[in-house]
């Protein structure tokens, strides 16, 4: 097996499972993370498929974001929350 | 016994990160705040039990999370975790290639209708995730907690976090597509 097929040796399968997964290391070093890329270059599908999963976590950033603007103000549910606590620990 | 003056600080400082959390589980607001509330009070009835090794924050994470688990698992079925598997494997060939390609690529101006709708489509989509999937994958992308706190707020193994941030990811994918939303 030549370099260059060894260096193309990671599976579309392989590298969706790490994008998603995102906590588990690639194991086999530098080396690995070398064919991680490699492929990430080459596939255009796993490419496309990279970007998908990193799209999908900014937008559930940028979805949770808007939950700091609830229709009821946030200082209003302090209030309530502080009213309804104290009054129960009181 | 925590003085009133503790009490208004605590709300102050945690209720916006626990409302977050508690609308990525899809509660509405009514229900958002009644959470963040059964939260605080659990916090304030079982005060003794939290140790300072962890944030308070993350200890609450872990009250609010099991909370929200009692509320849901009384209204919610969810299909079963390895459907999610099988549906992700079955996107591979037997060489483990793409057997069906992702969708095509969008235009510019398809983009800008698409964006303005996909946000409501992901909030759709996230109702249809576990409350383990929705926290870890809350906590890990919104909250920026670190893996092994997440860990110990879910009590999961860190090989377990990684299968279900995978779940959650690809499920969101799945569903995101099944509603003909093109996410790239």
């Amino acid at each position: 097996m030549s370099l260059l097929d060894s260096l193309m040796g990671m599976t579309c399968q392989r590298f969706a499972r790490h994008v998603a997964n995102g906590e588990e290391p690639l194991g086999g070093g530098s080396y690995r993370r070398l064919q991680f890329w490699v492929h990430w270059t080459i596939c255009p599908f796993c490419k496309r498929y990279w970007k998908e999963i990193r799209e999908i976590n900014r937008l559930h950033r940028s979805m949770s974001a808007l939950a700091n603007h609830p229709a009821v103000p946030l200082p209003v549910i302090k209030r309530r929350l502080t009213e309804g606590i104290l009054k129960r620990y009181s | 016994m925590i003085s009133a003056e503790e009490i208004k600080s605590l709300i102050e400082r945690y209720t916006a990160n626990l409302m977050r959390a508690a609308f990525s589980l899809n509660f509405d607001e009514n229900e958002a705040e009644e959470l963040v509330q059964a939260t605080f009070c659990a916090y304030l009835e079982g005060g003794s039990r939290y140790q300072k090794r962890s944030q308070l924050l993350t200890y609450l994470f872990g009250i609010l999370y099991n909370k929200a688990r009692e509320t849901r698992r009384r209204r919610d079925r969810h299909p079963s975790l390895e459907a999610i598997d099988e549906k992700f494997d079955s996107h591979f060939d037997a060489e483990e290639h793409w057997d069906q390609p992702s969708m095509d690529s969008m235009t510019e101006v398809e983009k800008q209708v698409q964006s303005s709708a996909i946000g409501h489509l992901l909030k759709e989509c996230l109702d249809g995730l576990t409350e383990i999937m929705a926290m870890a994958f809350t906590l890990k992308e919104v909250e920026g907690i670190s893996s092994s706190q997440i860990c110990a707020i879910l009590r999961l193994t860190p090989s377990n976090l990684g299968v279900t941030l995978f779940r959650a990811r690809n499920k969101l994918r799945e569903c995101l597509m099944n509603k003909g939303a093109v996410i790239v």
